[in-house]
């Protein structure tokens, strides 16, 4: 899972590597939901909570 | 305005100052995985994805000139890595829970991270409220231009390497809690 964020960012560099702006944009976007809901399954998890 | 102008270059030193300073923090928790054999948590591998992330969005500023959608994307990583270094503080803060890895200075890795991302909120937050720098048709000068691309490949690198740590670490699934060798 983490290696796959770590990817993402990878592609963000290259997208800046060819000027696409809207591209880094976009994969930025989706490295902050994946890390944001994979935080979010890791404190809901250990706690065992419902939120 | 009518004619283009590069950007101003203290503007480039402030942000290319703030990117060194969160590589070289990268790069000593890369080299203490090694060195030290500190293999990192699945939240410690958290808050690397948060710097990297931080660094990559200050560094559009090099590519594309300064805008305020840049420092707002560094200022939301930077805000996701303390939340993750806050929870991982909260496990250890009880007393007789323990705490995970090495200290440096005194503090641990985790709190080091902290304190680290709230300094890079309060910087970007000043930086990103100059004015001059988003002046219309502005452009990126020949030397500016060097340096990102500078910047970008020592990130690539490090990048990649922490790619293939990871993996050896973790694989493609998720990291055990307390890792204490390479699965590979």
């Amino acid at each position: 899972m983490i290696v796959l964020i770590f990817c993402l960012l990878l592609i963000c560099l290259i997208t800046q590597l060819f000027n696409a702006r809207k591209l880094t944009l976009i994969f930025l976007t989706l490295v902050l939901i994946v890390a944001s809901f994979w935080f979010l399954h890791h404190i809901t998890n250990h706690l065992n909570i419902d939120l | 305005m009518t004619q283009a102008q590069h950007n101003n270059p203290i503007y480039t030193l402030l942000v290319s100052l703030e990117i060194l300073a969160i590589i070289t923090v990268l790069l000593v928790a890369f080299c203490l995985q090694f060195v030290l054999h500190e293999l990192p948590c699945p939240l410690c591998l958290l808050q690397r994805v948060g710097l990297f992330a931080i660094v990559i969005s200050l560094l559009m500023n090099c590519f594309y000139g300064f805008k305020p959608a840049h420092y707002g994307f560094a200022l939301l990583f930077a805000v996701l890595t303390s939340f993750v270094a806050l929870r991982q503080i909260g496990l250890h803060v009880a007393p007789g829970t323990g705490s995970y890895g090495l200290a440096v200075f005194g503090f641990h890795l985790y709190t080091w991270s902290f304190i680290i991302s709230m300094v890079v909120v309060i910087y970007t937050a000043v930086v990103l409220s100059f004015n001059r720098q988003y002046q219309a048709q502005v452009t990126v000068c020949k030397y500016q231009k060097i340096l990102a691309y500078v910047l970008l490949s020592i990130i690539g690198l490090l990048l990649l390497g922490n790619i293939v740590a990871a993996f050896l670490e973790c694989g493609l699934l998720q990291c055990p809690d307390n890792p204490v060798q390479y699965i590979y």
